[in-house]
């Protein structure tokens, strides 16, 4: 009889967290939408009454916006207004049936496009929009920017973190290596990792840099930022709004479709740099970089800045931060975020 | 090729039905527990059919376990099976699939350990689990019934154990890991799930 009782308990403890969900709000919906065969996973959270919505474009490709809804960040940005966290066609919990000619920053573009619009009829069309990308994710906003008419339905954009060349990319990442690997070898700090870095990095034909190239470079950029002291890493900070059991794409399918489209839009992203356009920006433009980002240095944010037409337009740099100065910085990074939207709401 | 295979495979099963041994039954329905990577819980309900049994008996090496248990007594079996399932994966979906499938089974006579693995193909439809819209003439458009779907081919390799053969209760239980490969947004891509089988063998 006990061991029945332990077995009924496990059954029913298991039955308990398999079923749990992640706290609902009124502020909260989470639903499909369809555009050209792909059904888009979009949460949305946060303070709907304020009438002020970011549509949030992750990283990858193959991330999800899943991995952003959550964190100190996204409590302080949830407060004042609401989040829409989108996963792009092919990534997270995105499904659909298209073949792979639809997989590219032009068909993205349109479904975020599609998506702003679907935001205006939903929620009415006098919410105040804006549209951050970061890391991969910069490279869709600034495309849907300068190919589609989004500007219209948008009072301004944010750029974190975001790619818009890859090629300029992978050579500022080498120029970061050498300049902060130089001081860390100086400093006697993690001499190790630094000097094998350097003297790989120091090879790398600048004028022929391959696939396995931009893997080490992607690779220790990640690595480089757990070396570094000058990084912060608040304790209380983690990304992770989901249990292992109910987080919306924890499945090998989902795992594996996301390494799948990794390579097809990552091919794409590289033929089809925005920097060149983006004079064609003329919303009110904020930029925000981790000093320490080795995945998409600060060199980018900077030409990114310099290049962008908006006659308003902010850069900021993150002393302490790497490639995701919302999870190193939450306190700064979101001031500087509702300091940018009150200006322009 | 394909085809080759596929007549092959026919006429390999053709010609092991009409050599089959008189065992019972062939018929046996199934209930699973399951799990689509383990953690999503659903549930799964089978028939299988036995297209060939055969007995194989020898007599031990050592002769005082010859004399203890008998000869060693091994049933190859064959069969086909259908089955239909459910499963509820959080925050995302609930799959709907049904599949069929051959297998091949490898049983000890005297305690009922057996292994074995089958091999499946069959259709998962995912329902989502939220609202999907669509932007139709300029205003949004619920879509009733919204999902995905696509082709699965699973193989499941599983162990288990035949409780008929010591006690007089006909089930067998099995341990079947899936390892699938399942049409997904423009291409195909792996999945795991997890089963705990019931199979109750009619006599």
């Amino acid at each position: 009889m006990k061991k029945i009782n332990l077995y009924l308990s496990m059954v029913i403890m298991g039955l308990l967290i398999v079923s749990c969900t992640k706290q609902e709000t009124a502020t909260y919906a989470r639903f499909m939408f369809r555009n050209d065969g792909a059904d888009l996973a979009v949460e949305v959270n946060g303070n709907l009454a304020s009438k002020t919505f970011i549509l949030l474009l992750h990283g990858g490709p193959g991330g999800s916006g899943t991995a952003y809804n959550g964190g100190r960040y996204s409590e302080i940005l949830e407060e004042k207004y609401a989040i829409v966290y989108m996963d792009q066609r092919g990534n997270g919990a995105s499904q659909g049936s298209y073949s792979e000619s639809d997989l590219t920053l032009t068909q993205n573009s349109k479904d975020v496009y599609a998506l702003t619009k679907f935001l205006k009829l939903k929620y009415g069309d006098d919410i105040s929009l804006f549209l951050l990308g970061h890391s991969w994710g910069g490279i869709t906003s600034s495309h849907v920017l300068v190919n589609t008419a989004i500007q219209e339905e948008l009072k301004g954009w944010i750029e974190v973190d975001g790619v818009n060349d890859f090629a300029q990319n992978n050579l500022e990442a080498i120029r970061l290596f050498k300049t902060v690997g130089e001081a860390q070898v100086a400093k006697n700090h993690e001499v190790g990792f630094w000097q094998e870095v350097l003297d790989s990095v120091k090879v790398i034909d600048t004028l022929n840099i391959t696939f396995a190239d931009e893997l080490y470079l992607n690779q220790k950029g990640f690595e480089a930022e757990q070396k570094l002291k000058e990084i912060e890493r608040p304790e209380d900070n983690s990304t992770a709004g989901y249990s292992f059991f109910n987080s919306p794409i924890n499945s090998l399918s989902i795992l594996t479709n996301n390494s799948l489209v990794n390579g097809v839009l990552n091919n794409d992203s590289k033929e089809n740099p925005t920097s060149e356009f983006l004079y064609k920006v003329k919303i009110p433009a904020q930029f925000l970089w981790g000093k320490y980002d080795f995945v998409v240095p600060p060199a980018l944010g900077i030409d990114a800045f310099n290049k962008v037409g908006s006659s308003n337009k902010k850069l900021v740099f993150f002393e302490h931060s790497g490639h995701s100065p919302m999870i190193n910085e939450p306190e700064k990074f979101t001031n500087e975020i509702i300091g940018f939207i009150s200006l322009y709401e | 090729m394909k085809k080759i295979f596929l007549v092959f495979l026919i006429s390999h099963y053709y010609h092991l039905a009409f050599s089959q041994n008189e065992v019972g039954s062939p018929f046996a329905v199934s209930f699973s527990i399951y799990g689509d990577n383990a953690i999503h819980p659903g549930l799964k309900l089978g028939g299988y059919y036995d297209l060939v049994t055969k007995e194989k008996s020898k007599e031990r090496k050592f002769t005082r376990f010859q004399e203890k248990k008998g000869n060693k007594v091994k049933r190859r079996t064959y069969y086909g099976k259908v089955s239909i399932g459910a499963y509820s994966f959080a925050n995302n979906h609930n799959g709907w699939f049904g599949n069929i499938g051959l297998g091949y089974e490898r049983m000890k006579m005297r305690k009922g350990w057996l292994y074995g693995a089958d091999i499946s193909v069959g259709y998962l439809y995912r329902d989502y689990k939220t609202d999907t819209y669509a932007i139709v003439d300029n205003e949004i458009e619920k879509i009733l019934f919204a999902g995905s779907g696509g082709i699965v081919y699973s193989f499941s390799p599983y162990v288990g154990r035949d409780f008929s053969l010591k006690s007089n209760f006909p089930i067998k239980l099995q341990l079947k890991p899936n390892l699938q490969v399942l049409s997904y947004s423009y291409g195909f891509v792996f999945n795991g799930a997890l089963e705990i089988e019931f199979i109750y063998h009619f006599k």
